[in-house]
């Protein structure tokens, strides 16, 4: 995103780091917190010791966190757990492991981890049970609106406002902003969009893509900064037009951090 | 081919080609494929030191890490001798001889793995 824009938008880079949709990964193998934010579609912090999350916990916010079970400096991954289920309680905490004993995945779900994935990942699998597991918290706390970026959704009164205006939603298509929004920045397969709004009805993609073309519609009447953005192959996103800046952002911030993870392990 | 098929499970390194091709990135797999060759050679390291040191921990937390990242290319057979010296670390009086001569084949496991994932005939299999 150019320069300009961002600031046409009032977006500085504090603020986008605040708002933006990220993970954090808690492994000290580069290649699954590489492979975990291409999948996802989000960027990941990584964290190679559960020291150095701790030391830096306050200063995050995720939607989700992946935590692999042996750790650099002979740390276990289990152990840190609980610390992170009581500080990110809307953050699903995912175990990840290449070791398929039942007595492992046991433990991790004891500790307190929402889902487990077993290596070598698979990108349906992941994206899913992340998104799973998030509406399932999210599902747990009562709620009258949904919020992201500049748009407010009221459940009870079913509109949809922003800074440019206010829109009535229709039933259908309420459902489909819930579940968008919900889904706070992860992208979201077609199908899993169909069984969401119309349950066990079968309804074709042209039926969704025109109410889909509605939602888009209502984001851009009333907002300067959402967007419902097709992603190829892959689904449906709710995310900021700043998009490609905050990854830009985000990824100066993830190379300060590596670098002193560096520093602290050397 | 049998070869790859045997050292490599192909069906991973489709999943890695698709992960590049769904976010645009353009050589993403050997991007992924830098990333862990940089990361073994390191790990083959500290494995070699580990026995040489006769230190049980850090041989296992270096096996252990090494095993992730075999996983996660589909270098099956390498991951499988990783399985080997992991087992091995975990007995109370390690046999460092033994260690030695599994740490061999993981060091030839690795460069034949390596060598399949960059040729071109796992690239066209992909295909």
């Amino acid at each position: 995103m150019e320069e300009s824009t961002v600031k046409a938008l009032g977006i500085d880079g504090r603020r986008a780091q605040q708002d933006i949709p990220y993970t954090v990964t808690l492994d000290d193998d580069r290649i699954i917190c590489r492979l975990i934010e291409d999948i996802v579609g989000l960027k990941t912090f990584g964290f190679s010791t559960a020291t150095a999350l701790i030391e830096q916990v306050s200063e995050f916010d995720p939607v989700g966190v992946f935590v692999d079970v042996n750790l650099a400096g002979n740390e276990c991954g289990l152990d840190i757990i609980p610390f992170l289920v009581r500080t990110w309680p809307l953050a699903p905490v995912i175990v990840i492991t290449g070791d398929e004993r039942e007595s492992l995945i046991s433990q991790a779900l004891s500790a307190g981890a929402h889902d487990f994935l077993i290596k070598p990942l698979r990108p349906v699998e992941v994206v899913a049970r992340l998104a799973a597991r998030r509406q399932d918290l999210a599902s747990r706390i009562p709620t009258k609106t949904l919020a992201f970026g500049d748009i407010t959704l009221d459940l009870q009164y079913k509109t949809l406002t922003g800074p440019k205006g206010q829109q009535h939603q229709s039933q259908r298509e309420m459902a489909i902003l819930t579940y968008l929004l919900r889904a706070n920045g992860s992208v979201m397969d077609k199908l899993g969009i169909k069984r969401h709004v119309w349950g066990k009805i079968a309804v074709s993609d042209n039926a969704l893509d025109r109410k889909l073309f509605e939602v888009r519609k209502s984001i851009r009447d009333v907002s300067h900064v959402v967007e419902l953005k097709s992603v190829y192959g892959k689904g449906i996103v709710l995310r900021l037009r700043s998009h490609e800046y905050d990854q830009f952002v985000l990824q100066d911030r993830q190379l300060e951090r590596y670098r002193s993870d560096e520093e602290n392990l050397n | 081919m049998n070869d790859a098929v045997e050292t490599i499970n192909l069906e991973t390194v489709r999943i890695l080609h698709q992960i590049g091709v769904s976010r645009q990135i353009p050589n993403y797999f050997e991007e992924i494929l830098s990333l862990f060759s940089t990361q073994c050679d390191g790990l083959l390291q500290d494995i070699s030191k580990a026995i040489d040191d006769e230190n049980h921990k850090g041989l296992k937390a270096a096996v252990h890490k090494l095993k992730g990242s075999a996983q996660s290319l589909g270098a099956t057979s390498l991951s499988s001798h990783c399985h080997e010296l992991q087992e091995l670390a975990e007995l109370k009086n390690i046999d460092y001889g033994l260690a030695q001569y599994i740490s061999g084949r993981i060091q030839s496991s690795y460069e034949a793995s390596l060598c399949l994932l960059k040729t071109k005939g796992v690239q066209d299999s992909l295909h």
